[in-house]
């Protein structure tokens, strides 16, 4: 071989290797890129509230973010690897494995919101569910599941109030149109009553009659109050005060059944603008719910709190009876919703207890069972408890420019309350990072 | 026994409470309507006069201010659906003697009408 050969063979492997060098440079590079890119995807997927996993065509767990492993309190190596059947109970597993297989058959995206329990939590979630198509076959199935728990109850919270706006007047445009046909009745059965010798059966028919008709004027009162037609008086008052006055009241015949009643309020809470007669028949109302839910035998908590905003007053009851049922728990200030027998209630104590509150610009919720915890700690329970209920009434102090807060969620929804604080707490402390 | 006036917009309602008067020996006219119970307060005159504080045209109220022009002396009870501490104090306000709760209770009224019988000649 002739050295000008050698040196050309020489120059083609200089450049060679060169060109080699500059390609893996670019790939090292695209590598790099890649890399970089993976990691803010990565990043961008746990930093989402939102529920994300990403399943193969066997719906075998590929990938899932932060949120998917808090909310179920997973690690990833329980997840990745794995199908549902693995780490869910065999009856949810079940079901969301025939949803899965429908979506990769079908290639149809699924929308629904569904509640997806975590221990005694219930969340909602607005749940999607896409199918991902790869050259025309569907390799795999990616879920994003965002938390609308929040939304949810004032939804809830919102169709309550128009349905009882609606029902209030409804109640109180039949009260007042029979208001009169029932004054009628009443005056010509009272001149019968003078007519007739009082010995006579009919004088003790029309006596009945007036009695009855004296029973409607009361339920019709008591429907006009609960449909705020009616305006009271208003003055600064003591809720204190005014619920010690009812404990007063009815403590004695609640002790003959062993109900106690325990009263912790807080002291020196500012002064609301109320009715007094009106609140104190909502106190009446409560504490007596309280007591036929218990029947015989329990406790009755009675605390009253100053929201941390200082602009509402709450009061809560709570009681160790037998709970209301989820069904029936929309429904308790419906008028005429009761369940005791019929006879024993109008049905329309917790109504009118509705509409004063509603007249005093407060809010009034309950929640049944009793939230663990509330108010004494879950071992303190006296023996035998029920499940119970717990009554939240929200009252706006006097005399100042109201601005919202939900702090009775403190109390109704502990849980939920808490992951709230402590999600704000984290938001807080990444500002404090960044600034 | 006294002139009673009696304004309501539900006839039975009125019929019923001239009844009930007309038993104590009150001369008792009924009304439906605010006008011809007004020009019957102007020519016969009136010592009471009953009004539901919703009528068709008026408020109770303003019949209350032009039966009050026609003579202050003329007592007035006025009839309301909304049991209230409320509508106790502006009827007061506005000038009647008394007001009553509906459904009406016979006793009530006839103390009543006597209460302001005896408060215009007083």
């Amino acid at each position: 071989m002739a050295g000008d050969e050698i040196q050309a063979l020489a120059d083609t492997f200089d450049y060679m290797a060169v060109s080699l060098q500059e390609h893996i440079e670019g790939l090292q590079t695209a590598q790099k890129i890649l890399t970089r890119q993976q990691q803010l995807l990565r990043t961008m997927l746990d930093m989402t509230p939102d529920l994300v996993s990403l399943q193969d065509a066997h719906l075998v767990y590929q990938a899932v973010n932060q949120s998917f492993l808090e909310y179920f309190g997973f690690r990833p190596e329980q997840v990745i690897g794995r199908t549902d059947v693995d780490i869910f109970p065999p009856g949810v597993a079940a079901a969301i494995r025939q949803e899965d297989l429908a979506i990769l058959r079908t290639g149809q995206p699924l929308r629904k919101e569904v509640v997806i329990p975590r221990q005694n939590q219930k969340h909602w979630f607005h749940m999607v569910k896409v199918p991902i198509i790869d050259e025309e076959r569907t390799v795999g199935l990616l879920l994003t599941a965002r938390d609308i728990t929040e939304l949810k109850l004032y939804q809830e919270k919102l169709i309550q109030a128009v349905k009882m706006e609606e029902l209030g007047k409804l109640a109180g445009g039949v009260a007042h149109e029979i208001n009169t046909p029932l004054g009628i009745i009443l005056g010509y059965a009272q001149m019968l009553l003078e007519d007739l010798p009082q010995d006579e059966e009919s004088y003790e028919f029309i006596q009945i009659i007036e009695k009855q008709v004296k029973i409607c004027r009361r339920i019709v009162a008591d429907l006009l109050s609960f449909s705020r037609i009616s305006e009271g008086s208003k003055e600064l008052l003591d809720v204190n005060a005014s619920l010690r006055e009812v404990v007063q009241l009815i403590d004695h015949i609640f002790q003959q059944h062993w109900v106690h009643i325990d009263l912790a309020l807080t002291p020196e809470l500012p002064a609301v603008e109320g009715d007094r007669e009106k609140l104190r028949q909502v106190w009446l109302n409560l504490l007596n719910n309280a007591f036929e839910a218990i029947g015989q035998g329990g406790t009755i908590w009675v605390r009253t709190d100053l929201c941390p905003s200082g602009q509402h007053i709450l009061v809560s009851v709570a009681d160790t009876g037998s709970g209301i049922s989820p069904e029936h728990l929309p429904r308790v200030f419906d008028p005429f919703f009761s369940t005791k027998a019929p006879g024993v209630g109008t049905g329309l104590g917790l109504a009118v207890s509705y509409g004063i509150i509603q007249e005093h610009q407060g809010n009034i919720f309950v929640v049944s069972p009793r939230p663990a915890g509330y108010p004494v700690a879950p071992g303190s329970e006296p023996k035998g408890a029920g499940p119970g209920a717990l009554f939240v009434v929200k009252l706006p102090r006097a005399g100042q420019v109201l601005m919202a807060d939900d702090c009775e969620n403190s109390l109704l929804h502990p849980e939920a309350a808490k992951l709230l604080s402590e999600a704000q707490g984290g938001r807080h402390g990444a500002h404090h990072g960044l600034g | 026994m006294g002139r009673i006036m009696v304004l309501d917009d539900v006839p039975d309602a009125g019929i019923m409470i001239k009844r009930i008067l007309e038993r104590r020996g009150h001369q008792v006219a009924v009304f439906t309507d605010e006008e011809e119970a007004l020009q019957h307060a102007r020519s016969q005159g009136v010592d009471v006069a009953i009004l539901d504080i919703r009528l068709k045209k008026m408020s109770g109220v303003d019949v209350l201010e032009e039966l009050k022009k026609i003579s202050p002396q003329i007592q007035v009870i006025m009839l309301t659906g909304y049991p209230t501490l409320e509508t106790a104090r502006q009827s007061k306000e506005w000038g009647a003697y008394d007001y009553c709760i509906k459904p009406i209770d016979k006793d009530e009224l006839e103390e009543k009408v006597a209460g302001a019988l005896a408060a215009k000649t007083g």
